[in-house]
């Protein structure tokens, strides 16, 4: 196919050879996966379409993946680790948690290098003082909405790691809460049985 | 990304055109974390390796492969070409290797040719709802029964699908004038597209399956 063909070719038809191609990486078609990659040898258009489109395939197959493995591990934590969720009295002795603080976390655990290491410079910059609470869902999803109201543009890279880091944050809480709800269980134990021995002495 | 810059700076010298080597190195190092996301969807999907972990390793296992296989057939590559489809296409047959050598492990003698069997009584390329009205409407009567049989099986897909596959199909719009409507990217457009006709394949299979059942 000559270049002037090439020009000619219709944008559609392309991209039902892109979808074509989608469908059959879908169903492991290995024979049309390839059949469909020999065209676009050809296509220089269509080979960039291809690489386009699968790679957002892909990364979106990624967050959709990592949103389930949040929800897993939430319903895991509600079902298994019910102290993190019973005691809810307990939750206004330990500060909520704030953007900051994952911001902080972010820093001193290091865990921004490679490509998304200038663009945390500026987020940090922004964010580092931001006293707005992190809201109940530290998903991906949520991540992306919290971003949207403070009005934030980040990479998916970088809400992934904002994501992990706020989860290890929440995840540290909980403990601690529970920690502190089970202090004070034993406390009260401790008090009513000294009340107990009072009353048995009087 | 540092295994693979080690990698390029190590291997290829097997090449008889510095130029082209060159070239391809240069696309590997600027394309790597594309191109490596779009192996790891392979391995997935293929069922080559699973978990986080061991997907991302055999990717770079792959990346490597490929690109040593790149350098053993350079000869076939056009360097005025971008190389991507050449080089997903090495990753593919790879790929293909990997997994029938995995099958015939597990004793299991399924062959690509016989997954692609699947789609033996399809049209290559047709789009599930063009090949299903093609095999249903051939004259006007059959034509306006067909267009509600499309208001219909669309009615059936999930809503937030059913604004692009009327873009698509009744609008006959493009993938970037969908882009703009949706206010999103062409990639994320055709990757939506791609899930709606999804729906809509197993609509419609669903409806087969109920006429013949």
């Amino acid at each position: 196919m000559d270049k002037e063909q090439l020009m000619s070719e219709p944008r559609k038809a392309r991209e039902r050879l892109v979808l074509a191609y989608l469908d059959a990486f879908d169903q492991c078609d290995a024979e049309n996966v390839s059949r469909i990659l020999q065209k676009a040898e050809q296509d220089p258009v269509l080979e960039k379409m291809i690489w386009d489109v699968h790679a957002t395939y892909q990364t979106e197959q990624e967050y959709e993946g990592h949103e389930k493995d949040v929800a897993l591990v939430r319903e895991l934590l509600q079902r298994h680790v019910s102290s993190g969720w019973t005691e809810r009295s307990v939750l206004t002795d330990i500060p909520p948690l704030t953007v900051s603080d994952v911001i902080a976390q972010m820093q001193s655990e290091a865990v921004v290098n490679g490509e998304v290491r200038h663009e945390f410079t500026s987020l940090a910059f922004q964010l580092r003082q931001s006293s707005k609470q992190l809201p109940e869902n530290m998903g991906l999803q949520g991540v992306r909405k919290l971003f949207q109201e403070l009005g934030i543009q980040a990479s998916k890279q970088l809400q992934r790691i904002f994501s992990e880091a706020a989860l290890v944050l929440i995840s540290r809480r909980d403990q601690g809460i529970a920690q502190l709800a089970a202090a004070r269980r034993q406390r009260a134990k401790a008090l009513q049985s000294a009340e107990q021995s009072d009353k048995e002495q009087r | 990304m540092e295994e693979t810059k080690t990698m390029l700076e190590s291997e290829g010298e097997a090449s008889t055109d510095p130029l082209t080597t060159a070239l391809l190195k240069q696309f590997l190092g600027k394309e790597a974390a594309q191109f490596i996301g779009i192996l790891r969807s392979y391995i997935s999907q293929y069922h080559i390796a699973s978990g986080d972990e061991e997907v991302q390793d055999v990717a770079l296992e792959l990346f490597h492969d490929v690109y040593i296989e790149a350098m053993r057939s350079l000869t076939h590559f056009d360097p005025d070409r971008p190389p991507r489809a050449w080089l997903l296409g090495i990753a593919q047959n790879l790929v293909k290797r990997q997994y029938t050598a995995t099958m015939r492990r597990k004793q299991n003698e399924i062959r690509f040719s016989e997954l692609a069997q699947r789609n033996q009584d399809q049209e290559m390329d047709a789009d599930p709802l063009e090949r299903f009205f093609m095999q249903n409407s051939s004259g006007p009567e059959q034509q306006v029964e067909a267009s509600e049989n499309v208001k219909y099986l669309f009615s059936q897909v999930p809503q937030e699908y059913q604004a692009i596959l009327r873009m698509w199909y009744i609008e006959d719009l493009e993938g970037a004038e969908i882009a703009e409507r949706l206010g999103c990217s062409y990639s994320s457009a055709m990757v939506r597209l791609h899930r709606a006709r999804k729906r809509l394949q197993d609509v419609i299979l669903k409806e087969k399956g109920g006429r013949n059942g």
